[in-house]
């Protein structure tokens, strides 16, 4: 099932209201009941958190998709048939349904299919794609390893690697190098950042490090 | 919690690290599912850390390294298919007053990750019809807290049906008798010592 193929003029016009709408789940339901162009929305709006939440339970990437296209599949049956109990609030059935799905995965109780439909990744509007999926995967291991190198502090360099390489608890971190709550997080905040200019720096600024660093400017 | 929050005390990062509890994992992914910048957030973390060059992690520490981080890739699912958990048990069950054999079907050995906590319904356990015992592994729960069984209307089990047990490694194991969960709803309950608690989820036994 393809939920991508593009949506008339009309439809696209739509989407931008729906987008800004304090309804959005809502109308993205009836949407979605009522099969109008604006369902492609469903897709666009959920699939990067609900990625990071497969992702984030260790599930692999090709995996992953195929869970994403059984939460969206279940999503939709249910909106159609019964419809949900709480139609407003259509992200928090989604995620639970990402849950039961990931839970479903590790017990071995789904079948493996990873029948992953590549066009239909293709024809994904950037919006709905992560950064790693938008951005070339030697690109972006260069930016990290240019980060690292240009951490202007050594002691944050420690941080990200105890924190990403060893999975040491902040907490742990924190207490030996004796920096403060705030300062850790002043330590995360500055790679951050910095990351961010990177990206632009090669071309890869996305819509989402270019607001923050008008925040940051701001 | 709400965006402005999270953003300080750099939730993404800490999730992405593996370092929220499992509260305010949950709270942080639901925020997620409408918040798109920290979706980017998450995502660009989660690229720092797969592509932070190995050449260096040769930082010396004052502290020594969490020694579960060498299992992380596989350890979800090496608890979620219980194996794990039958040879933590092992040992507590081996001292238990009725010897316990798990070799037989007249045990079974169930994890309750996270992510199956708070749903609506309840998760289904089968059992084969001579099971006798099941063994109940909640990981992640606070050692201050004490992981409690509860009937169908929210009534504590008697002492006698069930055991509880904290593990080195944090995760708390119930030892139920079957044929209370056959057919039935038991709840769980993390309890805190002042009697306040927090639902952790419900099992139930299905028969052939």
């Amino acid at each position: 099932m393809n939920y991508t193929e593009s949506s008339p003029t009309a439809d696209l016009r739509a989407e931008k209201s729906l987008e800004t709408s304090e309804g959005g789940d809502l109308s993205l339901v009836e949407a979605v009941a009522e099969r109008t162009g604006l369902q492609n929305q469903l897709y666009v709006r959920y699939r990067r958190p609900l990625l990071q939440v497969f992702l984030h339970r260790r599930i692999a990437r090709d995996a992953a998709e195929d869970l994403l296209q059984r939460t969206f599949l279940q999503a939709i049956k249910k909106i159609r048939t019964e419809g949900l109990d709480d139609p407003s609030n259509l992200g928090g059935y989604l995620y639970r349904t990402a849950c039961k799905l990931a839970t479903a995965y590790w017990r071995g109780e789904l079948s493996r299919r990873h029948d992953n439909d590549r066009e239909l990744l293709s024809n994904l509007k950037d919006e709905a794609l992560s950064l790693e999926e938008r951005l070339d995967h030697e690109q972006l291991a260069k930016c990290v390893r240019e980060l690292m190198v240009h951490l202007p502090v050594q002691r944050d360099r420690e941080v990200l690697e105890r924190y990403y390489l060893h999975e040491e608890p902040r907490t742990v971190i924190r207490e030996s190098l004796q920096l403060t709550d705030m300062q850790f997080n002043q330590v995360l905040w500055r790679a951050r950042q910095r990351f961010g200019d990177i990206l632009r720096r090669h071309g890869l600024a996305t819509g989402e490090t270019a607001s923050a660093q008008s925040t940051r400017e701001g | 919690m709400d965006h402005i929050q999270f953003k300080a005390n750099q939730t993404a990062a800490g999730y992405v690290a593996n370092g929220l509890d499992e509260s305010t994992q949950e709270a942080f992914e639901l925020h997620m599912m409408g918040c798109s910048e920290c979706v980017a957030d998450v995502e660009v973390w989660r690229a720092i850390k797969l592509e932070m060059p190995r050449q260096h992690a040769q930082v010396r520490t004052l502290t020594p390294r969490r020694k579960l981080a060498a299992f992380s890739d596989w350890r979800m699912a090496a608890s979620l298919v219980g194996a794990g958990v039958i040879g933590a048990t092992g040992g507590w069950l081996g001292k238990a007053t009725t010897a316990t054999d798990l070799d037989s079907t007249r045990t079974v050995v169930f994890n309750l990750p996270s992510v199956s906590r708070g749903a609506d319904e309840c998760t289904a356990m089968r059992l084969a019809s001579d099971t006798r015992l099941a063994v109940l592994r909640v990981p992640g729960i606070s050692k201050d807290l004490r992981v409690v069984a509860l009937d169908s209307e929210r009534r504590e089990l008697p002492a006698s049906d069930y055991t509880s047990r904290i593990q080195p490694d944090g995760s708390q194991l119930l030892k139920i008798d079957a044929a209370l969960l056959a057919g039935r709803q038991v709840h769980l309950e993390a309890r805190r010592a002042d009697g306040t608690g927090e639902p952790l989820g419900c099992v139930t036994g299905l028969l052939p």
